[in-house]
């Protein structure tokens, strides 16, 4: 008879789960308080702005032609640059699935950079590399004597696009490039034995297997692409607008609330529906083939043929990836009279003409701010939910891992947008407030931190927690003595990201940060936006510190998450 | 003209030969096995005869022609892979009838062969199951049945028992046998295990250091390695150096053993090899019939296996000898001093 030993064992269940509620308490609060309210407030914005229920806004938004142009152009622009993305990255999926050659890893860390960097530095860069005031120009001016830029890519969707190819390479390069090299090479030659073509092996073997991890790649792309928000305010110019754009403008410059409430509830259900089907897509790419080990499927580099395609490939990508951010470096430094570094000079003095001028190195002090409070509430989030997520706790595991990932789902502009609405009244007006800017930023980067903890966490076998306890060690000893020492390496990882993201954060903080207190993207987007050579040369130089730190930020990534304790 | 010839081939990766002046020749519905251990070239050679590899030197021709400039995809060979590289997108008829699609004919006949396929192996109520649900057995079979439908001109396995355990390999390896023998098969089978190229070849080529040691029926070979290294590769381990003494008899640290030593000049130095099923006991008493020899030792360990002893003869000096002895006869005890009688039939002589 051992039920009585089967209920002490659901007492201490139990015990344990009150133990657990406590500690997803304050984490659960702040999503409700910071997240959900503001969703609320966008919900009841946009269908009841006078207190009532009102659907105008929302039929408004389907009857004006000019949302449903919002609408087309978002979703065509998105389309479009996803597939120019697959069409570029997939002969350099393959050939980094396939081959071994110097220098690799650090090369595919390098094409990596351009994901991470925030969406005002990559259009700077193409301003640098290719807008009006850009290198290519201006050689092109000073060699032919061309009296105006002949490349006019300035608010053109040829610009937008190439930027977002620019930013998501990446994302297909090792999505798509990952699954290829698990791929036995032998399915391909099995088929070639079979009497397929390597061209009918390719279409009707290989092609089929990568095909979820394609289509997985693709959405991704689609949805960044879809929620686009920094580049295409400053590259696209006036002309062009995604939800996003729409909802900042109608907000900020027509103040009129109502309708970027109904924008953004139409972004919000865009947004979890794309999320939707990317989590089941996730779910059916895990097609049930035996992974490899590298070792079988990747091969040196023999024949001429292989030469071309890796170095071309590699020449390619260094070229794309790497010439608008060298851009941004020379023209950072490039003064009329010659090389000099008068413009990072310039960020720390006191130029002062203007009431509205703000010292540049005011804003960078105001962005590591930010950062280190945004790191601090991160992990103060974030890791009490990785602890609870990293035991198997039945129903409220697959219900709350979800619903702490939900920001993930939602775009910062709808996410600034609702706290300016929702957080302007007592007892909750933060509205003047520094710590609004943090609060927002925590809730774009906490989801990072909990998916960096908690595969270190799953990753410690319950019986070296027990031989802790049944060696005298208190719950509380053994976090601190045994689990935290195994989780070090992943808790930095997670500060890190948490920094990178504040740091670079732009869509929500262009709604929230005051004029005298702005962040470093958001100097660098005002100076863009205004004439002279000396606002353009600051706006060079500050997204270059800002590159260098978010670039630097990432390798240290990078390192940590390769390093001897293995990858997780 | 033989149906497959490999001539001269020579291959090797990175400055590394793995292959060195390898040739055979092999004649239509038989099977050769190639026996080696992991790293001999083996599979090398397997995958240079499909075309998924270019020789270095070297010709593989099929009835004369040489294949040197047909693609892997023209040459109609069937080949199973070591891991069976089942395409995990397609079912079990799928993956069968691929083949038979990229031969171009009518989709009935597609339906009908595969059908065929699928009795021949057994599998016809899981036609329509997915690969990743099948047992190791299913789809050792699934890839055999795919190999074979699209009517390849010769049929080139690579370890086909490899990944399988124990007791389903000796069950796979009848099948195995039994079909390719129904059908008549030209085979080539890839192996590092004797006990499988006995039971299923025709001739075994053993292989060694890229090169081939030794081709002949598996009868010979096991009666006559050509030399230590091929004894000891097939498990034979009772290996002793001696001298020959006069036409029918050698000295060796054993003593003096009875055996014909044709074509091997009086004082040469030989190494003899006494095969394990060559001893039996011999009581005390016993006369030595004409023409054995006789060795006498300390039994250092004795394992009984069901049909046999498996018995570890300690003989004065360091050379322990290893023998098979039937177990109707009395059980040897560890510590006994036994007297061995060797039939000659059983023992080889060998140059070196």
């Amino acid at each position: 008879m051992d039920t009585g030993v089967d209920r002490d064992r659901a007492s201490v269940r139990t015990s344990g789960n009150h133990a657990a509620i406590l500690l997803v308490a304050l984490p659960l609060a702040f999503l409700g308080v910071f997240y959900f309210y503001p969703l609320f407030e966008i919900f009841s914005v946009s269908l009841a702005p006078a207190g009532q229920l009102d659907p105008g806004n929302i039929t408004a938004l389907f009857s004006t032609g000019s949302s449903l142009r919002i609408l087309w152009f978002t979703t065509w622009q998105a389309a479009l640059s996803t597939v120019l993305t697959v069409t570029l990255a997939l002969p350099a999926a393959y050939v980094f699935a396939r081959y071994r050659f110097p220098g690799k890893s650090l090369i595919q860390s390098c094409t990596a950079i351009p994901f991470v960097l925030p969406s005002v530095v990559v259009a700077a860069a193409f301003s640098a590399l290719l807008g009006d005031r850009g290198l290519v120009n201006e050689w092109l001016m000073g060699i032919w004597g061309f009296s105006a830029p002949p490349i006019r890519l300035d608010q053109s969707i040829a610009f937008i696009l190439t930027a977002h190819v620019f930013y998501n390479f990446t994302v297909v390069l090792r999505i798509v490039g990952g699954f290829w090299s698990r791929l036995h090479p032998g399915l391909s030659h099995a088929a070639q034995v079979l009497g397929a073509s390597p061209w009918q092996a390719f279409w009707k073997v290989t092609f089929p297997i990568l095909r979820p991890g394609i289509m997985a790649a693709s959405l991704l792309v689609f949805i960044f692409c879809f929620s686009s928000f920094g580049v295409i305010l400053i590259l696209g110019g006036p002309r062009y607008a995604t939800v996003e754009v729409a909802i900042y403008r109608q907000a900020m410059h027509l103040f009129n609330l109502p309708m970027a409430a109904a924008l953004s509830l139409l972004q919000i259900c865009f947004m979890f529906a794309f999320m939707w089907v990317y989590t089941r897509l996730q779910r059916s790419a895990s097609v049930p083939f035996t992974p490899e080990s590298l070792k079988t499927t990747q091969r040196d580099i023999v024949s001429n043929t292989d030469r071309v395609m890796v170095w071309g490939t590699v020449f390619f990508m260094l070229v794309f990836l790497g010439s608008p951010l060298l851009a941004l470096v020379v023209r950072s430094l490039s003064t009329g009279s010659g090389m000099s570094l008068l413009y990072y000079r310039s960020l720390f003095e006191n130029a002062g003409q203007s009431v509205f001028y703000i010292q540049p190195a005011l804003a960078i002090g105001y962005s590591v701010g930010f950062a280190l409070v945004t790191l601090a509430m991160s992990l103060c989030i974030g890791l009490p939910v990785a602890i609870f997520l990293s035991r198997d706790r039945g129903r409220a595991t697959s219900l709350l891992d979800p619903l702490f990932m939900l920001p993930l789902a939602t775009s910062s502009v709808t996410l600034g947008f609702g706290y300016i609405i929702a957080l302007d009244e007592p007892p909750l007006n933060l509205r003047a407030s520094l710590i609004i800017v943090p609060l927002a930023h925590t809730l774009v980067a906490y989801p990072f931190v909990v998916r960096s903890i908690l595969p270190g966490l799953r990753s410690i076998p319950a019986h070296i927690r027990e031989s802790a306890l049944l060696l005298g060690a208190a719950p509380g000893k053994v976090w601190w003595k045994v689990v935290a020492p195994m989780v070090r390496r992943s808790l930095a990882v997670g500060a890190v990201f948490a920094f990178t993201v504040s740091i670079g954060e732009f869509g929500a903080t262009i709604f929230l940060a005051r004029p005298e207190t702005p962040t470093v993207p958001l100097a660098i987007y005002r100076f863009l936006g205004q004439p002279g050579a000396m606002n353009y040369g600051q706006a060079m130089a500050m997204s270059t510190i800002l590159m260098l730190v978010t670039a630097a930020g990432f390798l240290f990534l990078e390192k940590l998450r390769t390093g001897p304790e293995g990858e997780f | 003209m033989a149906f497959l010839q490999v001539s001269c081939i020579s291959k090797a990766f990175g400055g590394v030969p793995v292959l060195r002046g390898v040739s055979l020749a092999l004649e239509e519905a038989r099977i050769l096995c190639i026996l080696g251990p992991s790293g001999s070239g083996k599979t090398t050679l397997l995958r240079i005869i499909a075309g998924l590899e270019r020789p270095d030197q070297g010709a593989v021709l099929f009835k004369g022609r040489d294949l040197r400039n047909t693609r892997p995809h023209l040459r109609r060979f069937g080949m199973m892979f070591q891991e069976y590289a089942l395409f995990p997108h397609l079912d079990v008829s799928g993956n069968i009838a691929f083949g038979l699609h990229m031969l171009g004919i009518s989709r009935s006949e597609v339906v009908r062969r595969t059908g065929e396929m699928l009795s021949l192996v057994g599998l016809e109520d899981l036609s329509r199951r997915n690969v990743s649900e099948l047992s190791g057995g299913e789809r050792q079979r699934v890839a055999l049945a795919r190999s074979l439908a699209p009517y390849p001109r010769l049929l080139l396995l690579d370890e086909p028992l490899g990944s399988l355990d124990r007791g389903l390999r000796e069950k796979l390896l009848l099948d195995l046998r039994e079909i390719l023998r129904r059908i008549g098969m030209t085979t080539i089978v890839v192996t590092h295990d004797q006990t499988e190229a006995f039971a299923i070849a025709d001739t075994i080529a053993v292989m060694d250091r890229g090169e081939i040691a030794q081709m002949d029926t598996p009868e010979n070979l096991y009666r006559h390695p050509a030399d230590p290294d091929v004894a000891r590769f097939l498990g034979l381990a009772n290996l002793v150096q001696g001298r020959v003494e006069t036409g029918s008899s050698i000295a060796t640290p054993l003593g003096l053993l009875h055996v014909p030593a044709h074509g091997h000049e009086r004082g040469e130095a030989v190494t003899v090899l006494i095969r394990p099923d060559a001893a039996v006991i011999c009581r005390g008493d016993e006369q030595v019939p004409q023409g054995m020899s006789m060795v006498e030792g300390n039994v250092h360990d004795c394992l009984f296996k069901g049909r046999s002893y498996h018995v570890e003869v300690r003989i004065p000096g360091p050379q322990a000898l290893f023998f098979d002895l039937p177990q109707n006869s009395p059980a040897p005890r560890v510590g006994d001093r036994v007297k061995l009688l060797l039939s000659p039939g059983a023992i080889t002589v060998m140059p070196g």
